[in-house]
């Protein structure tokens, strides 16, 4: 009963704050517009939606354009700033808001992605792939930077240069990375459900540690499930591997009440169970640690609620992922990634049985399915055959 | 929380230990990694 209670609090709570956040709206441009020219003596608004301005120098004279554009990037609402010159050449380009990691932002900056804009006409095609080079391992950031000043330069190309730029229809990105995602989410549950093979899942793991981790650092993580919960969904034709890999989680859980994502396809969970090999002590929670475990649903929640306060997801975001696949992190994370490595050794799937938030995520969606299906008759709870996350037998 | 109760399956008391020395420190620096977020995204 008490536990019942508890957690109906604290989702009350959270749906608080996000009605809270969510009726907050703060659209403000002005402080932003230096930082796009800072050459600029004054602007005047000439209108548009996000606004456009017109840059003035000391004696009054135009010296050009400040008009922003907004994409969803890896954490959400990406906005950049863009300064046009008289004759419709972009001169500068400034990222004014982002939720993004700040790894993969800061990937985003050390690559000078910004300065690639910089001479290129307004009405140019501002493609990855096209016209523009990717920043390898923040993909999805580089491609919300690329949408958002192609919106902005596109908008201030037909309304102050009379340029007649028609959007082309966003191609879908299927290459390589989305073929071999889709083809190891259908092997892994097609292993589960219908050959029912649990000795592949050891080829699996390996399989997700080297794609879904070292290969394209995309392990399902809480900036993922944060983001969906906001709304914020980055272009489907662009980023049709952030559905997979989220929903390919998701999914699974929500129609058959098993978390299979952790168990077989989890990268992190793979190398923490490699680490626990060193030793070959293979212990999982006893019934006093057990308890524990509160930690994980302790964390995914404040995680959910920093998120949901701030509307930003990159605040909810603590987990080691981006120091190990990508190599970029923290001292903090890589300070994390070292202890709960350590601990691996000695306790099978340290991280999963008491701190990840998406593995607490998940067992939710699962057991949400498997009450539902409890209460529409479908039968006693149906036995979980894996081993859940986060113990050994 | 009593000794026995932590000691499972042939465990040792210096296994169980380890454990528990690992999830505070691993706790510690969630907490911090907040604090680090916070102090970054909401100035």
């Amino acid at each position: 009963m008490m536990r019942r209670f508890v957690t109906v609090f604290a989702v009350v709570i959270l749906a608080g704050a996000w009605f809270y956040s969510g009726n907050r709206t703060a659209a403000e441009y002005t402080p932003h517009l230096t930082q796009a020219m800072p050459q600029a003596a004054g602007f005047d608004r000439v209108g548009g939606s996000p606004p456009t301005f017109k840059a003035k120098d000391d004696k009054n004279r135009d010296m050009g354009y400040v008009v922003f554009g907004e994409a969803n990037g890896y954490g959400g609402p990406l906005k950049v700033a863009v300064a046009v010159d008289l004759s419709g050449r972009i001169l500068q380009t400034a990222i004014v808001e982002n939720k993004e990691t700040p790894a993969y932002l800061s990937a985003v900056l050390r690559h000078k992605f910004l300065e690639k804009f910089e001479g290129k006409g307004v009405g140019a095609p501002f493609e990855l792939g096209e016209d523009l080079d990717g920043v390898s391992g923040a993909t999805v950031s580089s491609l919300a930077v690329a949408e958002a000043v192609r919106k902005a330069s596109h908008d201030v190309g037909r309304r102050q240069f009379n340029l007649d730029i028609r959007e082309k229809r966003e191609n879908w990105r299927i290459g390589l990375p989305e073929t071999v995602v889709i083809l190891l989410y259908l092997v892994a549950i097609v292993s589960v459900f219908v050959w029912k093979k649990p000795n592949v899942r050891n080829y699996v793991i390996l399989a997700g540690i080297i794609i879904l981790g070292f290969w394209l650092n995309r392990p399902v993580s809480l900036p993922y499930i944060s983001s969906a919960l906001l709304g914020y969904f980055p272009s489907c034709r662009q980023n049709l591997l952030w559905y997979v890999i989220l929903f390919g989680a998701v999914v699974p859980a929500l129609f058959s009440g098993r978390n299979i994502y952790c168990y077989w396809l989890c990268p992190f969970g793979g190398l923490q169970e490699l680490a626990n090999r060193v030793s070959g002590v293979k212990y999982g929670a006893n019934g006093a640690e057990n308890k524990l475990r509160v930690a994980r649903n302790l964390l995914l929640w404040f995680g959910l609620l920093m998120v949901f306060l701030y509307r930003n997801p990159a605040l909810g975001n603590y987990e080691p992922f981006a120091a190990i696949f990508g190599f970029k992190g923290t001292g903090l994370a890589w300070l994390l990634l070292s202890v709960v490595l350590a601990a691996s050794v000695f306790r099978f799937r340290f991280w999963c049985s008491y701190f990840c938030p998406v593995g607490a995520a998940l067992d939710i969606c699962a057991r949400v399915s498997r009450d539902v299906k409890g209460l529409f008759g479908k039968g006693r709870r149906e036995e979980i055959k894996e081993v859940p996350a986060g113990s050994a037998d | 929380m009593s000794e026995e109760k932590i000691k499972p399956r042939g465990r040792n008391k210096t296994e169980a230990v380890f454990i528990y020395v690992f999830y505070v420190i691993t706790f510690a620096v969630i907490v911090l990694t907040f604090w680090q977020n916070w102090k970054e995204f909401c100035p």
